[in-house]
């Protein structure tokens, strides 16, 4: 091999490197929340749902008459859904951490409600722009358990506030604490 | 000058102009001037065959003015390094991209759980899940505000009726005492 195959050789390979770490790192950050450190965490669950796979499945669930039409029409307005959960301490840990800028920034981020049940808390929280948002984060803190759930879609104020109201004349039972099971 | 020696050739001019021209004696001018009288000539006239004969010449004339005027054309040349760094960057670039593509779909076709992809029947039991939990959530939220503002619409009841308890102390003129008659 001569001189000349040898740099290119090598040439090939800084290159490659190159290629394979810039759109990684573009691609890092989810707005305020790292979620790629997540996917790489040890003890963190990621579940990602595609939009044509997600699409599927509210044509498939979409005719559930437990749920109120204002949040039908939420839930069809969600293009894709990132679910994190951990039942590891160290997970649990890291995933408070991560979403801290999410629960504590009132500037950027709007928490449309906040519940405690004993010590389990949920947050709802929005990253508005004006009377619109593309993300809603779903967040369960409870001692064993962390759940987030990102829904990355088209959304609307007056589309979310509609769905809160309707659930409050829905008539189901208190949330469970098992249900995911 | 040319325009007014279009319309004031004759017949007779044309002709001779003609002849001058086949004799190949004419200047550029005067081939101009005829090429545009000969347009001026409708269809049918004796003189089409002498117009596609100028056209010919006019065009044979354009196309060697471009071949012979210099080219301003940039012509970029590879040198040995850069055609290295170009075979380089080409075949790893595609194969990275793709790699991480595959690997990394955001908003592609493919549904994972800790980067294993996702049938369609987890994709719907995962979406279930989520949407019910939001659903929960969300009546969690709606059934404690409405606790909450039972709790303050009691509150202000209470408040209310204190209020009204003190309406007949608050009426008292408290500079028209009147005496128990205890002392009196």
């Amino acid at each position: 091999m001569n001189s000349w195959h040898t740099r290119t050789f090598c040439s090939a390979l800084v290159v490659a490197f190159l290629a394979l770490l810039a759109p990684l790192s573009a691609q890092a950050q989810h707005g305020d929340i790292d979620f790629d450190r997540l996917m790489q965490a040890d003890g963190v669950t990621v579940v990602y749902l595609s939009p044509s796979m997600l699409l599927q499945s509210n044509i498939r669930i979409g005719g559930n008459d437990m749920r109120s039409p204002s949040l039908r029409g939420l839930i069809r307005a969600v293009n894709s859904v990132y679910i994190f959960s951990s039942s590891e301490a160290a997970g649990i840990n890291l995933m408070r951490s991560m979403f801290a800028p999410i629960t504590q920034s009132t500037k950027v981020y709007e928490q449309l409600f906040f519940v405690k049940e004993g010590q389990r808390t949920m947050r709802f929280v929005a990253k508005m722009k004006g009377n619109e948002t593309n993300d809603l984060y779903l967040l369960v803190d409870a001692p064993d358990e962390y759940v987030a759930i990102s829904f990355l879609g088209n959304f609307t104020r007056k589309q979310i506030e509609s769905a809160m109201k309707q659930s409050e004349h829905s008539g189901r039972n208190m949330p469970s604490k098992n249900r995911r099971n | 000058m040319i325009r007014n020696e279009r319309t004031k050739m004759s017949k007779e001019q044309l002709t001779a102009l003609l002849d001058k021209f086949y004799d190949g004696s004419t200047s550029p001018e005067e081939e101009l001037v005829l090429y545009l009288k000969l347009l001026d000539e409708p269809e049918g006239s004796p003189y089409q065959t002498d117009l596609k004969v100028l056209e010919g010449l006019m065009n044979g004339a354009a196309l060697v003015s471009h071949e012979t005027a210099p080219s301003t054309r940039r012509v970029l040349h590879f040198t040995p390094k850069v055609r290295r760094w170009a075979v380089a960057a080409a075949v790893p670039l595609l194969i990275g991209v793709g790699t991480y593509n595959f690997l990394h779909r955001r908003g592609g076709e493919t549904s994972f759980l800790n980067q294993r992809a996702l049938h369609q029947e987890e994709v719907d039991r995962h979406a279930a899940m989520a949407f019910s939990l939001l659903d929960d959530c969300l009546e969690a939220g709606s059934t404690n505000c409405t606790k909450a503002q039972n709790v303050l619409n009691e509150a202000s009841g209470y408040i209310e009726a204190s209020y009204q308890q003190l309406d007949p102390v608050m009426d008292y003129n408290m500079f028209e005492w009147q005496t128990l008659g205890f002392y009196e």
